[in-house]
């Protein structure tokens, strides 16, 4: 259901439109340049720029559009329903989270998919294009999404829907775009959800700017970054398991 | 009228602003460099406040359990939305103001961003415009989370696009106020941004007409 919400489509498809705008126009409105294609040694790393720029905005779609999936079913009464039926809390809370996940997922793929292949149909990149892109999605965009869906379905039980989507949109900002030296940040550490670290330690993209450190992150420091986010999303919906368990308890 | 809107608003509506407007004195209080101090100042002020603002207004009108009542009612559709919109843009004013009193309490000097009258437009008029911006996307969209989005990705886009939209479009900047305060065209672009905020407010009322959509 959430993948025919109508909220999801129009974000989304202000977000395309924008991105097309941004890849396909020439300076200074865009970045094409006519005759300055990626080279079959870029690919990898034009995969990994092209879906990092990605995850500046889609995220925060992600996370506040998912933020009222399971308070709906709440406020609906819909979970009574469901908690009159064998459906154990952990496969409703897995199921509920994968839908969602999906249902974000899905078109920002078929979507990313469709520019990889007229990139290539244009020539503007090598064929190669069209797997580096699947695997950055994998690498870069996945990660990001199951972390900010996991915690936009388990907070709101505790915080407002509102409160949440200000506080989420602060950290969204916070602990991606601010540099560390700067401010107290998240930026730069393991719980960077920007993708950041996958697309220097698996896709040799540029080091940011926000980060000026001796080191570059390597290979490890990605799989680290990618393992904490999933531990992350996995202790909220822990934490969301238990929080239905209890509830049935006491029902 | 307003006394009934009060009563059914949202609680968070008066907490959670009050409480981060505490968090932002705190934070102040412990910095003691006196330019951090005034950074966070001015971050509460200048980008905090509007963003509250956008996402609440998005959930102002239609987050109503008894909206369908309320709509069979000779309670006129402007009343509803001034009433909502106003009690929050109240508790958001009540909020900066206490804030700004505790920080000259503590010596933060905000006098970079100008004048008493430029400090309040510096944040009154991106909080006008990200509230009727997140407004008039929930009764557009006819669900408040699409309004919640329109205002998170306004500001979002705001930040991270000064350069972009200061070259190209200086006048729809809402963070000129407090982040280029010299500029010469400020009150140009204040003017524009509060008439654009008018707008969207009358968009919304005549959205709001079509009440059929929202029930």
């Amino acid at each position: 259901m959430s993948l025919r919400r109508r909220a999801l489509w129009i974000a989304y498809g202000l977000l395309f439109v924008f991105h097309a705008v941004v890849l396909f126009s020439p300076p200074p409105l865009g970045e094409f340049v006519r005759g300055e294609g990626i080279g079959r040694a870029e690919a990898w790393s034009a995969a990994g720029r092209f879906l990092a720029a990605l995850n500046v905005f889609f995220p925060l779609i992600a996370g506040i559009l998912s933020a009222d999936r399971v308070v709906r079913d709440l406020r609906l009464g819909m979970r009574e329903l469901q908690e009159s039926t064998p459906l154990l809390p952990a496969t409703y809370v897995l199921a509920k989270y994968l839908g969602v996940l999906a249902s974000y997922l899905l078109p920002l793929f078929a979507w990313v998919l469709g520019v990889a292949v007229v990139v290539v149909a244009i020539g503007h990149a090598p064929l190669s294009f069209l797997y580096t892109v699947p695997v950055a999605f994998l690498a870069i965009t996945v990660p990001a999404f199951a972390f900010v869906v996991a915690f936009s379905i388990a907070c709101p039980i505790i915080l407002p829907l509102p409160v949440y989507q200000v506080l989420f949109t602060g950290y969204w900002f916070w602990a991606n775009f601010v540099p560390p030296q700067l401010f107290p940040t998240l930026n730069g550490t393991l719980l960077t959800p920007s993708g950041m670290f996958a697309v220097q330690g698996f896709f040799g993209g540029p080091v940011s700017e926000a980060i000026r450190g001796p080191d570059r992150y390597g290979p490890l420091d990605a799989a680290l970054n990618i393992g904490v986010l999933a531990a992350c999303a996995a202790a909220a919906l822990a934490a969301l398991v238990a929080f239905f368990r209890r509830r049935t308890r006491l029902a | 009228m307003i006394r009934y809107a009060w009563i059914t608003s949202r609680r968070e509506l008066l907490w959670f602003p009050a409480a981060l407007a505490g968090l932002f004195v705190v934070i102040a209080w412990m910095l003691p460099h006196p330019h951090v101090r005034f950074t966070i100042a001015r971050g509460y002020l200048g980008f905090f406040v509007p963003l509250l603002a956008g996402i609440s207004a998005a959930y102002a009108v239609l987050d109503d359990p008894a909206l369908e009542l309320r709509f069979s009612t000779r309670v006129r559709h402007v009343s509803t939305l001034l009433t909502r919109l106003g009690i929050l843009l109240g508790v958001q004013a009540a909020c900066a103001l206490v804030f700004q009193l505790a920080a000259a309490a503590m010596g933060i000097d905000l006098s970079p961003l100008g004048g008493l009258a430029a400090i309040q437009r510096a944040w009154l008029v991106p909080t006008m415009g990200l509230a009727a911006t997140g407004l008039f996307g929930s009764l557009a969209s006819a669900q408040c989370a699409t309004g919640a989005f329109v205002a998170s990705a306004v500001w979002l886009v705001q930040i991270l696009m000064k350069g972009w939209i200061l070259a190209n479009g200086p006048r729809t900047y809402l963070f000129m106020g407090v982040l280029e305060p010299g500029r010469a065209d400020l009150r140009a672009s204040q003017l524009a941004l509060s008439l654009a905020s008018v707008a969207l407010l009358a968009g919304s009322w005549w959205l709001l007409r079509r009440q059929e959509r929202y029930l």
